[in-house]
C-alpha cells in the first residue's frame, strides 16, 4: 500500500531529478559553447604572439648566434636543401622567426610541454627558439622545418605542441 | 531522519526509472533554456 508520505517523497525525488537535469543541461550547452569558441580566442593569442616576436625581432639587438651542433647541423641541412635544386626545395617549408637571445634574458621553461625534453629544449634554443608565444605562433609550414630537423615527422602536431603552448599561455596571458 | 533517508533511498530503488525520465527531460529543458542570443550576449 503507497502511503501519501511515500508519495509526496517520490514527487519531491522526481523534482529533484529534474532540478538537477535542468541545472545539468543548462552548464552542459555552456560548456559546449565555450569549447566552440576557443578557436577564436586561440587565433587572438596566436596572432597576438606573432605579433610580438615580430615585434621582439625587429628591435632586439644583433648578438652572436651560439654555434652548437643542432644549429650546425640545421645549417648544413637547410645547405643542403637549398643549393642543388632551389626549385625542389619544399614551397611548404618555413624557418620559424628566431631571437637572438631569450628576452629579458630569461627563458621559458619549454620542458612544461609534454613531450619536450632536456634534449629538445637545446635544440629549440640552439634554433632561437625561447617563449612559449613562439611556439604557440608556428605554422604549419614552420612546423613541417622544424620536424625535419629536432623531431620526428608529425610529432610536434601529434603532441599538439602548439596547442599546449597557447594553454600554458593562457594560463600566465590576461584576458 | 535516518528512517527518511532509507524510506528515500528504498523509493529510489523502486522508481529510479521514473526520476531518470525525469532527469533527462530537465536535461533537455536546461539545455534548450540557454538561447542563442543569450549565449552570445553573456560572452
Amino acid at each position: 500500500m503507497i502511503t501519501l508520505d511515500h508519495v509526496v517523497e517520490i514527487a519531491l525525488l522526481v523534482l529533484f531529478a529534474y532540478l538537477a537535469g535542468c541545472v545539468l543541461g543548462y552548464s552542459a550547452h555552456l560548456a559546449v559553447r565555450a569549447f566552440a569558441a576557443r578557436p577564436r580566442f586561440e587565433a587572438r593569442i596566436r596572432a597576438q604572439a606573432a605579433a610580438n616576436i615580430q615585434k621582439e625581432s625587429v628591435d632586439a639587438p644583433e648578438a652572436p648566434a651560439p654555434r652548437s651542433a643542432a644549429r650546425r647541423l640545421a645549417g648544413a641541412v637547410e645547405r643542403e636543401v637549398a643549393e642543388p635544386a632551389p626549385a625542389a626545395a619544399a614551397p611548404t617549408q618555413q624557418r620559424p622567426p628566431e631571437l637572438p637571445a631569450p628576452r629579458g634574458g630569461k627563458p621559458d621553461d619549454l620542458k612544461k610541454i609534454k613531450g619536450i625534453g632536456q634534449k629538445t629544449e637545446s635544440a629549440l634554443n640552439d634554433l632561437g627558439i625561447y617563449h612559449l608565444d613562439q611556439i604557440a605562433a608556428w605554422t604549419p609550414a614552420q612546423i613541417d622545418w622544424l620536424e625535419g630537423r629536432i623531431a620526428v615527422k608529425g610529432r610536434i602536431g601529434r603532441e599538439q605542441w602548439v596547442e599546449q603552448a597557447i594553454l600554458l599561455m593562457t594560463a600566465t596571458v590576461p584576458v | 531522519m535516518a528512517a527518511l533517508l532509507d524510506s528515500a533511498l528504498f523509493l529510489v530503488g523502486v522508481y529510479w526509472p521514473f526520476m531518470a525520465v525525469a532527469g533527462l527531460v530537465g536535461l533537455v529543458t536546461g539545455w534548450f533554456s540557454l538561447s542563442r542570443d543569450q549565449g552570445e550576449g553573456a560572452r
